[in-house]
């Protein structure tokens, strides 16, 4: 990904994808605390489909709320961190050169689009 | 020239009709460790975003005073100057995780990035935040799979990193143990003797009591008073306020220890040590043996 930011990806998407990989397993453990806090209250949350619906529910509020904050904080903490300044970046990897990179490169290019046409005349 | 200055500050956030900050004026030097207090609302979280910028520059509202931090005007200087020269850390540690680093040395490195410096330097730094820190141990560590305590610190380590000239913390040991808090203080109060200037808020009175310089206090977002440790525990309206005082404050206030020459009660146990002779005195008169 940082590869992809020094050859021109916008920082901030560049951003979103990485933390994404971080963030969603972070967001099921709040579920799973939520879920587990909702469970010692009495609400069934297992059984049939309809019952795991009606528990569903409740759940959505709290892990919403709980994202917007968490969000909201890891927003100023970017912030506060020069997420936004304008200028050059810099970075704290360097970019290895492989020995067989470009190969392997034109090898995938090429791999990306017999796949696509493959799926689209098939 | 002083490192802070507040003129008249107010703020009204968004949507609301009453001020969070109302009319607040102070000055702070430059090294100074600064405790805020105050009940929950009382203004100590708005006049860390005050102070660090995000007022008005991330949160809007109406806006009114002046916020001078090292000779220029916040509201004047766009956020870029501002990161530059104040680090905030807050509460949440998890939060403050970019979430877009997989190691301890990546996630402070995030910061240095955005500002610009080479990469010899930048490492540097980072050696130098980690031993700061005491977390070289942790480096290669993912920041999600640390402790609270642990997590913090890199939260702090990621903000020194880049140098401020001022730390702003926003009750940073709230979700720490004591060794944890304790921690955190000892860092602090390093930092300030490396000439950052603190302020923190906090809810630990102990912790500011043994740390700060000087200690502001805040209710309804006015400022109460602006004084040291010592002078601000022996008020006789801390509680009402919604703060409460040291222990050892409450028990020197129970036992009327206080310092002949100023009237007011120690705030740490090294104060009421000083105190010997008065400490004697009404031991003796209590029955123990004044020792």
């Amino acid at each position: 990904m940082e590869r992809l930011i020094k050859k021109g990806l916008s920082p901030k998407i560049g951003h979103v994808l990485l933390s994404i990989f971080q963030l969603i397993p972070q967001m099921q453990a709040t579920m799973g605390k939520i879920t587990d806090a909702q469970r010692s209250r009495g609400m069934e949350t297992e059984g049939n489909l309809v019952i795991r619906m009606k528990a569903f529910f409740p759940l959505i509020g709290p892990v919403v709320l709980n994202s917007l904050n968490d969000t909201r904080e890891r927003a100023i903490a970017l912030e506060m961190r020069g997420f936004n300044l304008k200028g050059k970046k810099t970075f704290l990897n360097k970019s290895r050169t492989y020995r067989y990179q470009s190969a392997m490169q034109g090898f995938l290019c090429i791999v990306l689009i017999s796949t696509i046409l493959w799926r689209i005349f098939q | 020239m002083s490192m802070i200055q507040v003129e008249g500050l107010k703020y009204r956030y968004p949507d609301t009709d009453k001020l969070a900050i109302h009319d607040v004026s102070f000055t702070i030097e430059k090294g100074e460790f600064i405790g805020i207090i105050g009940r929950n609302t009382a203004g100590k979280s708005t006049l860390c975003y005050a102070l660090s910028g995000l007022v008005p520059h991330f949160f809007k509202g109406a806006y009114g005073g002046k916020v001078i931090i090292d000779g220029v005007e916040v509201r004047q200087s766009d956020m870029n100057e501002v990161v530059k020269k104040i680090g905030l850390v807050f509460d949440n540690p998890f939060s403050q995780m970019t979430g877009s680093k997989y190691t301890v040395f990546d996630e402070i490195a995030f910061g240095l990035e955005n500002l610009g410096i080479d990469r010899g330097e930048m490492v540097a730094r980072i050696e130098r935040s980690l031993e700061l820190l005491e977390i070289t141990n942790i480096r290669e560590k993912n920041p999600f799979d640390l402790s609270g305590g642990q997590m913090q610190r890199v939260a702090i380590a990621s903000v020194v990193a880049m140098k401020p000239t001022i730390l702003i913390l926003d009750e940073p040991t709230s979700q720490l143990d004591p060794q944890g808090s304790d921690e955190v203080f000892k860092v602090v109060e390093n930092l300030a003797k490396e000439g950052i200037t603190i302020m923190m808020a906090e809810q630990k009175m102990e912790k500011l009591a043994q740390y700060a310089d000087r200690v502001l206090l805040l209710d309804d977002g006015k400022l109460i008073d602006f004084a040291t440790p010592e002078k601000i525990f022996s008020r006789d309206d801390l509680y009402e306020r919604g703060v409460e005082a040291p222990v050892v404050t409450n028990v020197a206030k129970a036992l009327g220890i206080y310092d002949q020459k100023t009237g007011l009660y120690p705030a740490t146990l090294q104060q009421l040590k000083a105190n010997q002779l008065a400490t004697k005195t009404v031991l003796r008169k209590l029955g123990g043996h004044g020792e």
